[in-house]
């Protein structure tokens, strides 16, 4: 990961929602909790679904008949990963090198992809039998912590029918996630916020479209001319507000910057038609993004 | 060759406790059933979703087995589902497709909007300071009032849609000066599905598309005309172009605004009203069936005001009428259909 003031913006993107299951989902976690592992079969073509999702994509069929399947299986594929990936469940890079299996468990027509547990890696074959390793007690298939070898060959007695459960949709599951970026901000973005760092907000001139806009940018958006380093205006730091939504704190703002073609984005604390000018952080706390700007201020107050 | 709308399916709007791809099954199978049609007939589709309000890097990969795509072609539309009518109506005036399959979904309940939008601007120049959708639409309303707008109206409008007082609008809850709670469209959970033919012999509900635009404006917001919004009159160009109409042509309107002034400059961005905005609350021709503020989610209120649009005219309600869609930061993105009867 590149240095904040290395030609990078970096952010972490914190997401959140409540997610439904819906009842197929929900299901299938009931009878998780009963121990069992439980398929849909398709009543046209027979295939046994696993995990369960309520519609057939060969047939376009609704499912509806439960079947039981082995917690035991076959690999019907695997890789060896040596490049460490950033874990969507944990946000952090999981160790290598790692296998990540298909698995095909007796009585499923489908297979499921998992890891390798409690063996190295490069014994990991086509072929080879294994057992789900679950965290108890088992709720959903974020318990499911893997795969390990195991003897003896495909159980004949799965799929075994289920009596049908009850049908209905379960509480919400939150999903959080915290993802850190780093934006390449490019020639533009560069000439922007090495401006911000030396206290300058800068604009580009274009000559064939009569124009200087802000922020200053790579090309112009308009004739698609590159922009050079020479195409560099100093605009404002006064200009007037041209609009304010009252929200986030500080309020949000479209400024009309001294000198610029086009309006400005960023946090004023100042009403519409006020005169303002943009208030810069101490040199030293300025890291080459929009937020060397603290706001823009009515000219008044910052005097 | 004429593209119609064969069939309408959607499921109810409101808060839905079922998975997305169970919702979907539900708008998707309605839609066949309406149109008459079985999934093998379906040559193509064409969906319109959100990977951040699904929570996916893909959104599309929950959906494909219930739209029926397997083994079949899919592609996929990260704007409003009005987007997506535009390109597989393309697809299907190419004339290598029939029967083309659109469908939108979104479960606005299952995070919070405004902070979801947060991370879907520039991340250089506007994510660290927070812009979202609703103070995108804020600023726009701000910029509007600045240039003379009439904050009555846009209660007015709020008013009318929802059913209640003016002073109600005007006294609840402030969301984003000047933007009160009630000047904002209800944001809940469904799926909304057409299909789409230019075979006569499935063409069963008489309903024929005669002219559709899409345009894009700039994404840094400094950089827009807010207020004339050109990218939906430049949409709205085109369509009328294609159809051969005039505004004064269109019997009924169904327009996209999430926020109540963003249906005053709209309405007047197609033509549709005088400067004023005010056709927009007083005339019956404008979003009828409540427009987004009915309670859609994002994504679906677009091809739902198709839907609309398109059921206004098999109730002999309208002849002609114009569906609208939008999407992004104030509505970057403008999609615009002409529908017509007996075509
Ligand atoms: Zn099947
Ligand atoms: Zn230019």
């Amino acid at each position: 990961m590149k240095e904040q003031n290395a030609g990078y913006i970096r952010h972490r993107m914190g997401l959140a929602w409540e997610m439904s299951p819906g009842a197929t989902f929900s299901a299938f976690h009931a009878f998780l909790e009963a121990g069992k592992l439980a398929g849909l079969r398709c009543t046209r073509c027979r295939k046994v679904y696993l995990p369960p999702r309520p519609v057939c994509g060969d047939c376009y069929m609704p499912l509806s008949e439960w079947f039981e399947v082995s917690d035991r299986g076959s690999v019907e594929g695997f890789t060896v990963s040596h490049h460490p990936i950033l874990d969507p469940v944990t946000g952090s890079a999981r160790p290598t090198p790692y296998a990540s299996l298909l698995v095909r468990l007796d009585g499923a027509s489908t297979s499921i992809n998992h890891y390798l547990r409690g063996a190295d890696p490069r014994t990991a074959a086509i072929g080879m039998r294994v057992r789900a390793v679950w965290r108890e007690p088992r709720r959903t298939l974020m318990d499911l912590l893997g795969f390990e070898p195991t003897g003896g060959g495909e159980d004949a007695a799965f799929p075994r029918p289920l009596e049908a459960p009850d049908l209905k949709p379960a509480a919400r599951v939150q999903v959080n996630l915290d993802i850190p970026f780093a934006y390449a901000v490019g020639r533009g973005g560069r000439w922007f916020c090495d401006g911000l760092r030396s206290g300058r907000i800068l604009a580009s001139r274009c000559g064939a479209c009569a124009k200087t806009l802000v922020p200053c940018r790579s090309f112009c958006p308009s004739c698609f001319r590159r922009f050079a380093e020479s195409d560099l205006r100093e605009v404002g730091p006064g200009g007037a507000v041209a609009a304010a939504a009252g929200a986030p704190s500080p309020p949000l703002g479209l400024i009309r910057l001294d000198g610029a073609d086009t309006l400005f984005v960023h946090h004023v604390r100042a009403r519409r038609g006020v005169r303002v000018t943009a208030l810069f952080k101490p040199t030293e706390e300025r890291r080459g993004d929009p937020l060397d700007i603290e706001a823009f201020v009515p000219v008044e107050a910052s005097a | 060759m004429t593209v119609h709308v064969a069939g309408i399916g959607r499921t109810r709007y409101g808060r839905d406790e079922r998975s997305i791809p169970e919702m979907v099954y539900e708008a998707v199978t309605a839609a066949l059933a309406d149109a008459g049609v079985t999934r093998d007939e379906i040559d193509s589709i064409v969906t319109a979703s959100i990977d951040l309000f699904d929570g996916k890097v893909a959104s599309s990969v929950l959906i494909t087995e219930v739209v029926g795509a397997v083994m079949k072609e899919e592609a996929r539309v990260a704007d409003d589902g009005a987007a997506a009518f535009v390109h597989a109506s393309a697809m299907l005036l190419s004339g290598r497709k029939e029967t083309v399959l659109v469908v939108a979904h979104a479960k606005n309940s299952e995070a919070d909007a405004d902070a979801l939008t947060a991370w879907s601007t520039d991340p250089i120049h506007m994510q660290s300071l927070g812009l979202n959708d609703l103070t995108a639409a804020a600023l726009q309303a701000d910029a509007w009032l600045a240039q003379g707008g009439d904050p009555d109206a846009m209660d007015a409008v709020a008013a009318r849609r929802l059913g209640v007082a003016p002073a109600e609008v005007a006294s609840s809850p402030v969301i984003a000066e000047p933007l009160r709670e009630k000047h904002r469209a209800p944001l809940v959970d469904g799926a909304c599905a057409l299909v789409l033919t230019c075979d006569v012999r499935r063409a069963t509900c008489d309903v024929g598309v005669s002219g559709m635009g899409l345009c894009v404006e700039p994404h840094y917001l400094g950089d827009r005309d807010l207020i004339g919004c050109p990218a939906a009159q430049k949409a709205a160009e085109q369509a009328y172009r294609m159809a051969g109409w005039r505004p004064e042509d269109v019997q009924l309107v169904e327009i996209s605004a999430q926020f109540a002034h963003q249906e005053i400059l709209w309405t007047r961005a197609l033509r549709f009203a005088e400067d004023d905005g005010r056709r927009s609350v007083d005339g019956g021709a404008i979003n009828p069936s409540g427009g987004w503020f009915a309670g859609n989610p994002y994504v679906v209120a677009g091809l739902e005001r198709i839907a609309c649009a398109a059921e206004a005219i098999r109730t002999g309600t309208a002849r002609r009428v114009l569906a609208h869609g939008c999407w992004g930061p104030a509505g970057q993105g403008h999609a615009v259909v002409l529908l017509e009867g007996g075509r």
